[in-house]
């Protein structure tokens, strides 16, 4: 069965001589959640947890802390991947597939950092925001998660039905 | 004698009579043309409104607000009380813009406001002629009588007559932006205070933003001081250091966060592409340094108000950074030293000085010296009790201190009663300033945290005002304290006399501060001299409170990019482009935007539309998007457990495979949501919400979870939008359904019964969801898939359904079936309704406690004379019933005390053809059969209905169970 495209427009587009804002392909996703006293025994089954607000890679999956007790699990596009991580957090967490429920758009390129002080209220300067951190807030009111994938390369996660909307907010803040 | 203007401006047919030949931080070489009231004027880049137009001449720019007098420009900035223009034209129209901030660009539109016919000669200084009259709390003694006069004669009339200048009343063309920064120092004001903290904070390394709202740093020094420059190029040479020009810091909020607007485009004629109109900045910062400096106080006299009348410092400003003389023969009332910079200043620009007016006794030798030695007469111990002149100053009348009136000719009065520190940014956390004796000026007092304050702001004056003059006595004509809204001297007077003393009792009784300048120049004049007449010191009559903002903020720059479609975010369903290709109507549910109802060709309007689709789900098949429903992951060991606790019934013994209906009742007894939870495994349930309340369940059961019961052991998710759930609904439902299921999931009705549920695939292999639920009361199932395949899915599903007459269905046609079947929705779950009102306290179980369960079980919540819920159906079936409408005994009268109950929701039912309601009525299941009046004053609908039974179709529920 088809899948239809998220986004009426191509991925990459707007790439002037301001930041370059896309949707990214479809990767896997899954929500952690520990059980009561497991963070021992599960972050010996996955090989690492970030603490608050940090993320980190372990065997090819992005993990990012996403609330108390709580990460995203994100790895290349994988039929099987909630079902194994499921398996390997058996009894250790709740994981959740999450594939479909989030979009994740990246932004790059010149004065990224002041196009998204136009929609995000937190700090995203070098000092305060390092490269291995990330940050569960609102861009212009949607819910995001935010992290960088590489030097001032950002991607943020929404839930699916803000992507046109978020998509579009971003399309307008790079703009200057 | 006075230096002619450079040739270039009377080559174009311009001539500047009052530009001083050199000097000034002007562009002598960029020549801008503008237009006010009409008359085409030459300024230069680097003026101002203001300054431009006083080196053309113009000394009268509008008309005061109560009297309509004659009005010029007295200030050089910001707190700039009487030139207030109307600025361009069309969609860009704006009323009330200070023409000493407005940036000169080329082009500019300018006119006068408040005035008719003319400036020059304006019918409403009738006003004037009627002052006693028109005196302060004159609203709280007039247009009583006849009360009826108020809201037909009396209100129309102010209305008219009332306000200060004109909207343009069309859509801004203009956008605008929003950004946050972030900083270590906030450093206010780029004056030569400001510029010195920012240094010292950049060489520190700290992150430094630094605001000033002019187009230039230096703040008083610019045309001034001489090592200007120097320093402004090092500031810039700090990569830690970004300096926002034409940005006002308007407010001082809580946690260090600023509120700043920047006039990115105000000084050109539109925005360039890609910009902003103006941008509201939010700063968030460690610390932040207040260098706004001071503003100047002026005299309280005869005529204070004319124009030529003008404040010390402003002339200043006006000769140095302008280069403009603002007039040719000048009188200097003055009651502090700084009159020694004024008057070297006015010789350098050849402006003949008439006479130096000090109300000090004792006056230093080297000022006196001065005066003479520009051939002014000198006036210790003197005062100026009257400006003379009617559109213009002409010439003033001095009391001197021994000896008769004099008169003397001039064109320009510089005054200045003193500084005052532009404190107000210190007091918007509640700090109170303190009056400094020494300097006759309130100092801030109380600061916000991590603010200090420095320079002029901080009362840091080379040359105070130590005895500060209230009011000349003996004064001739108005004597204005607060020029924009025509309080006089002898309003204040008044106020204390009608017995209101106290300083906020003046300003809201006289009107005083209450302008758009925020009474900078009036407040200490105001307060000072009720103090003088009360008998008081200062420091006891005390300051009222300033808010944000210190200057007027447009409410487009704080609305930003949320506007119009954009005011808030759209969340689509995975259906929504599938939808949009089948020409579907739209509504906003929330934030969701969900297919209304699909429109077929030929068909003229949505009852049409909708009645065909409710007739085709119960007699064929239909499908519909139901994504939006909350849809809440529930995992762990003490998952059902935790079911009990939030759910009014039983959970615990749910099959894995089976769905069951759930109530969830507030604290307080109250019906909160409702929805169907469905177990997947032994601690595996999936919980859905109604879409208007998904996020407030997710945050209760969170709640409920770490507040009230920490020890279990369960875990949420929400999956609203990782599932893609359609309903298939209708008799061939089933029969649509298993050409996509594929062939190895059996979903006959035995191996699926009405409430299964089960984990299945479709189309070759994708992970799907089946739940046998039914809303429209039809054989029907819910079929969910990740979303990406959200719209494969329905086109997949209106293939297969193609033999069997599949259409889709939206909202209403949902809607309208709900209510056929008497499901309550969210027009019934109010937040007013319990669960016996809505006819299920069967569901409040008796064996276990859950929320809500002691508070609903109140007397008054079970009272069955409480409305609850019912049928309703037009006795006359051509009536239509409106939701809304309320419910009375036939023949009482139509008042609220024979109220008894209202309409919730109202449909036509294309499987009765008629309208139907359900509503809540009291004592409502005990009086089916009743006849009862629907009552609708605002639609003007009055017609009888039977009380029935809300289930209308089918109720036995024999189509559910098929």
């Amino acid at each position: 069965m088809a899948e239809w495209n998220l986004l009426a427009e191509p991925a990459f587009t707007l790439a002037r001589q301001n930041a370059a804002v896309a949707l990214l392909p479809q990767r896997s996703i899954a929500g952690i959640a520990a059980f009561k006293d497991c963070l021992g025994p599960l972050q010996d089954a996955l090989g690492v947890l970030p603490g608050p607000n940090r993320q980190a890679r372990h065997d090819d999956i992005l993990y990012l802390w996403a609330g108390p007790e709580s990460w995203l699990a994100i790895a290349e596009d994988d039929p099987d991947f909630d079902l194994n991580l499921a398996k390997r957090c058996s009894g250790l967490a709740a994981v959740t597939d999450q594939s479909d429920g989030r979009a994740i758009l990246q932004i790059k390129g010149p004065h990224v950092r002041d196009a998204l002080a136009k929609l995000l209220p937190i700090d995203l300067h070098p000092s305060v925001f390092p490269q291995d951190a990330t940050a569960l807030t609102l861009a212009a009111h949607i819910p995001v998660q935010i992290w960088q994938s590489a030097v001032d390369v950002f991607e943020l996660a929404c839930f699916r039905s803000y992507a046109e909307t978020l998509y579009e907010a971003l399309s307008e803040a790079v703009l200057f | 004698m006075l230096q002619k203007t450079d040739s270039t401006a009377s080559l174009l047919g311009g001539e500047q009579k009052f530009r001083l030949a050199g000097g000034g931080a002007i562009d002598r070489g960029e020549i801008r043309q503008f237009r006010f009231d009409g008359k085409t004027y030459y300024g230069y880049a680097g003026d101002t409104l203001a300054s431009a137009l006083l080196a053309n001449g113009v000394r009268l720019v509008g008309r005061s607000y109560k009297y309509h007098r004659p009005r010029g420009i007295l200030t050089a900035g910001s707190e700039e009380p009487n030139a207030l223009v109307e600025l361009r034209g069309g969609d860009r129209r704006e009323p009330n813009t200070k023409a000493t901030v407005a940036e000169l660009y080329d082009g500019l539109e300018a006119a006068s406001q408040h005035r008719f016919p003319s400036l020059k000669f304006d019918l409403m200084a009738v006003n004037s002629l009627l002052s006693p009259i028109f005196a302060a709390g004159f609203y709280y003694k007039t247009f009583m009588w006849p009360a009826s006069f108020w809201e037909k004669v009396y209100e129309p009339l102010i209305r008219r007559a009332a306000g200060l200048g004109r909207a343009s009343g069309l859509p801004d063309p203009d956008f605008y932006e929003k950004s946050t920064a972030f900083c270590d120092v906030l450093v206010i004001g780029g004056g030569e205070a400001g510029i010195a903290a920012a240094l010292q904070a950049a060489g520190g390394g700290k992150r430094v933003i630094l605001c000033d709202e002019d187009f230039l740093l230096g703040g008083r020094a610019v045309g001034e001081s001489i090592g200007l420059a120097e320093k402004i190029a090092e500031l810039q040479k700090f990569s830690n250091v970004r300096i926002l020009l034409r940005t006002t810091v308007f407010g001082v909020y809580d946690g260090g966060t600023y509120g700043a607007v920047e006039r990115v485009a105000d000084h050109v004629l539109r925005p360039p592409p890609h910009q902003p109109r103006q941008r509201y900045w939010k700063i968030v910062t460690k610390t932040s340094v207040l260098a706004s400096g001071a503003t100047e106080r002026p005299l309280v006299f005869g005529n204070n108000d004319r124009p030529g009348v003008m404040l010390s410092g402003a002339v200043r400003r006006y000769i140095r950074r302008f280069g403009v003389a603002p007039g040719s023969r000048a009188v200097v009332f003055v009651n502090h030293d700084e009159a020694a910079g004024t008057l070297a200043a006015l010789r350098e620009a050849g402006i003949e000085i008439a006479a130096l007016v000090d109300p000090r006794a004792e006056i230093p030798a080297p000022l006196r010296q001065l005066a003479e030695a520009c051939g002014a007469a000198v006036y210790a111990g003197g005062v100026v009790r009257r400006a003379l002149g009617g559109l213009a100053v002409s010439g003033v009348e001095i009391v001197p201190a021994v000896g008769r009136l004099v008169k003397l000719e001039c064109d320009l009065l510089v005054m200045s009663g003193g500084w005052n520190p532009a404190l107000q940014l210190t007091s918007h956390l509640d700090g109170k300033p303190v009056w400094d004796e020494k300097i006759a000026a309130f100092v801030p007092g109380g600061l916000p945290p991590g603010m200090q304050v420095t320079g002029a702001a901080a009362g840091d004056f080379a040359n105070p005002a130590g005895q500060p003059l209230w009011q000349v006595k003996g004064a001739i004509g108005k004597a204005f304290v607060d020029f924009q809204n025509d309080v006089t001297a002898t309003d204040v007077k008044l106020a204390k006399q009608e017995g209101f003393s106290s300083v906020e009792h003046l300003k809201r009784y006289t009107t005083l501060g209450m302008a758009t300048d925020q009474g900078k120049l009036a407040n200490v004049n105001g307060l000072g001299l009720m103090a003088e007449l009360t008998g008081k010191t200062v420091a006891q009559t005390g300051t009222t409170r300033f808010r944000p903002p210190y200057t007027p903020v447009a409410l487009g720059a704080l609305a930003g990019a949320h506007r119009g479609q954009h005011f808030k975010p759209r969340r689509l369903t995975p259906t929504h482009r599938w939808a949009k290709s089948q020409n579907a109507a739209f509504i906003e549910a929330g934030l969701w935007l969900r297919a209304q109802y699909f429109p077929r060709p030929g068909e003229t309007d949505w009852l049409q539309t909708v009645c065909r689709e409710v007739a085709t789900v119960r007699s064929n098949v239909g499908i519909c998007d139901v994504t939006t429903l909350g849809k809440i992951d529930i995992q762990g060991r003490d998952a059902a457990r935790f079911l009990e606790c939030v759910y009014t019934n039983t959970w615990e013994n749910l099959a894995v495979g089976r769905a069951r209906y759930g109530l969830m009742l507030r604290e307080d007894g109250f019906v909160m949501d409702d929805g169907t939870t469905t177990r997947l495994g032994p601690a595996h349930f999936v919980m859905t919400t109604t879409t208007a309340n998904a996020a407030k369940v997710f945050q209760h059961l969170e709640f409920c979870h770490q507040w009230l019961w920490p020890e279990l052991d369960v875990n949420f998710c929400s999956v609203t939008d990782q599932w893609a759930q359609i309903a298939v609904a209708g008799p061939k439902s089933r029969h649509t359904l298993r050409i996509i299921v594929d062939p190895e999931f059996d979903i006959s009705n035995e191996a699926l019964p009405y409430m299964g549920a089960a984990e299945i695939t479709v189309c070759g292999g994708i992970r799907a969801r089946l739940f046998r639920l039914s809303f429209s009361g039809e054989l029907a199932y819910e079929v969910a898939v990740p979303a990406r395949y959200g719209n494969a899915l329905a086109d997949q599903l209106m293939q297969a359904g193609e033999r069997y007459g599949i259409c889709a269905y939206g909202t209403e046609a949902l809607g309208v079936m709900r209510i056929e079947k008497g499901h309550p929705a969210g027009n019934e779950l109010n937040g007013q309704t319990t669960a016996h009102d809505l006819g299920m306290a069967k569901l409040l179980s008796r064996k276990k406690d859950f929320i809500g369960r002691a508070m609903a079980a109140r007397p008054a919540l079970t009272d069955p004379a409480r409305p609850s819920l019912i049928g309703l159906r037009p006795v006359n079936r051509a009536d239509r019933l409106r939701a809304g409408s309320h419910l009375l005994p036939p023949g009482a009268a139509a008042v609220a005390s024979n109220d008894q109950g209202y309409v919730t929701s109202a449909a036509y039912s294309p499987s009765l053809s008629h309208w139907i309601g359900l509503g809540l009525l009291a004592n409502g299941p005990a009086r089916h059969g009743e006849i009862i009046r629907v009552y609708d004053p605002v639609r003007n609908g009055d017609l009888l209905a039977e009380v029935v039974s809300p289930v209308f179709y089918d109720p036995e529920g024999t189509k559910l169970r098929g």
